[in-house]
């Protein structure tokens, strides 16, 4: 018997190494999405790594931006205070459009709702295995983040929610692309409800449980969130339907394009207000 | 613990740190980046040829185990393809020559390939989780890890070689 575990001890020690493993996966299926202490562990040891490489390289960024483009100042400044003009006389006119149309206690609860506190932040990391899945970003529970908190692109369009681990200055947020993320949404347009779900095999989403007998949704359609899951809050832009398919089944097979734009992920807003928490 | 032993450990934890680093930077290529070109891989299948099977197996348990630690996908399934290339790569190696850098570049992407095919198996055929293919850009995956991987080695040759003069 000893002679059995001297000769065999490699691969003995590696068998172990996969069995261990093993009980790792199937321990996961109790915690459902939560991770577990080990691997909130190697997240709280491994994030502020990830800290430090994208801080050098934003510092590297920050040098070649302000001395090498100096230059470049002076026309990008007159550029932006153009582009405020013209925003900030766009968003007069959408809130007087918006005045006209909505009561006043709907229009505070869509303003109050989407344009609650929020922090900024930036892209720090990628999900490692699969880029559609999941972002890290450098703000986490000392800046007040909490699991299930919203999280906006720079244009106020729908990225994803933060999902645990939560570590002091480091987040995780789940992508409306990940397989099992889900986005109460219905089109701007007609009013179709339905749920979006994310397809990271190509970084898409598809919007489900629209009957293959409703007749009500078009090619090209907004998608906004309902705000009925109680982590989105309403109106936020969700995606665009790009294709629509039926087929014998009973749902349509919908194909959505995001709205959130990955080569542009770099900075993002987080909504400090949790779900049903009130202002 | 013998002092082999303890250095293969501080290598072994210098290799994953300094993966680790070099993954994040590639975040700020983009994404494809990250798809392309597999660090960690190529990290365990460098390290198995160096250090030999056991030590391989164990490095790729810790590379596989971060890359789920930053992945919402199964916790364990990218430590249990990498424990399995670090075992295969460092026993492999033992058996035949693979020091000159072409056969090194092959068999390395040949391992990638056995990483890469592990993990798509246990990702997508046993769990039913979705693989970022990407219009098969996630394929060149291999090749790119195995070009890093024989840099690397190469890299580590010299280093070692102007070292002992």
């Amino acid at each position: 018997m000893s002679r059995f575990l001297k000769d065999n001890r490699k691969i003995l020690i590696v068998a172990g190494l996969l069995v261990g493993q093993l009980a790792v996966v199937s321990l996961q299926v109790p915690l459902g999405d939560e991770p577990s202490f080990f691997e909130r562990g190697v997240f709280f040891l491994f994030a502020p790594l990830e800290h430090f490489v994208h801080g050098l390289f934003d510092a590297a960024g920050r040098v070649w931006s302000r001395y090498l483009y100096l230059r470049n100042v002076e026309t990008q400044n007159q550029g932006m205070r153009d582009e405020l003009f013209l925003l900030r006389q766009e968003n007069v006119l959408l809130r007087n459009e918006l005045v006209r149309l909505k009561d006043v206690r709907h229009i505070e609860s869509v303003l109050g709702g989407t344009y609650g506190p929020f922090l900024a932040a930036s892209v720090i990391g990628l999900d490692v295995a699969n880029p559609f899945r999941s972002i890290v970003i450098d703000k986490g529970s000392r800046d007040g983040l909490q699991a299930n908190m919203a999280v906006l692109d720079r244009n106020g369009d729908l990225v994803g929610r933060i999902v645990n681990p939560v570590s002091l200055r480091e987040s995780m947020v789940q992508l409306v692309t990940d397989d099992n993320s889900a986005v109460n949404v219905q089109s701007a347009k007609s009013g179709v409800l339905g749920q979006l779900a994310g397809n990271s095999r190509n970084g898409t989403c598809l919007l489900k449980y629209i009957l293959a007998s409703d007749a009500g949704l078009a090619e090209g359609e907004e998608l906004i969130t309902t705000g009925f899951d109680k982590i989105f809050p309403p109106g936020i832009k969700a995606g665009r339907v790009v294709s629509i398919v039926v087929d014998s089944s009973l749902f349509r097979k919908i194909e959505v394009q995001p709205t959130l734009n990955f080569r542009d992920l770099r900075r993002v807003a987080v909504l400090t207000r949790l779900p049903g928490e009130r202002p | 613990m013998t002092s082999t032993s303890l250095r293969d450990a501080i290598h072994g934890g210098v290799s994953l740190i300094a993966a680790f680093l070099i993954q994040a930077a590639l975040h700020s290529i983009g994404a494809p980046a990250l798809l392309a070109v597999s660090v960690f891989t190529a990290t365990v299948i460098v390290f198995a040829v160096l250090k030999g099977e056991l030590p391989g197996a164990l490095m790729g348990m810790a590379c596989g185990l971060v890359v789920d630690s930053f992945s919402l996908g199964i916790f364990g399934l990218a430590g249990i393809a990498n424990t399995i290339t670090g075992y295969a790569a460092g026993f492999i190696s033992r058996k035949i020559n693979v020091q000159a850098p072409g056969r090194l570049a092959v068999f390395i992407g040949l391992m990638g390939f056995l990483d890469f095919s592990l993990w798509v198996f246990l990702t997508a055929v046993v769990f039913g989780q979705g693989i970022p293919w990407s219009r098969g850009l996630i394929l060149i995956q291999p090749l790119l890890t195995a070009v890093l991987g024989a840099l690397t080695f190469i890299l580590i040759r010299k280093f070692e070689a102007g070292r002992h003069g």
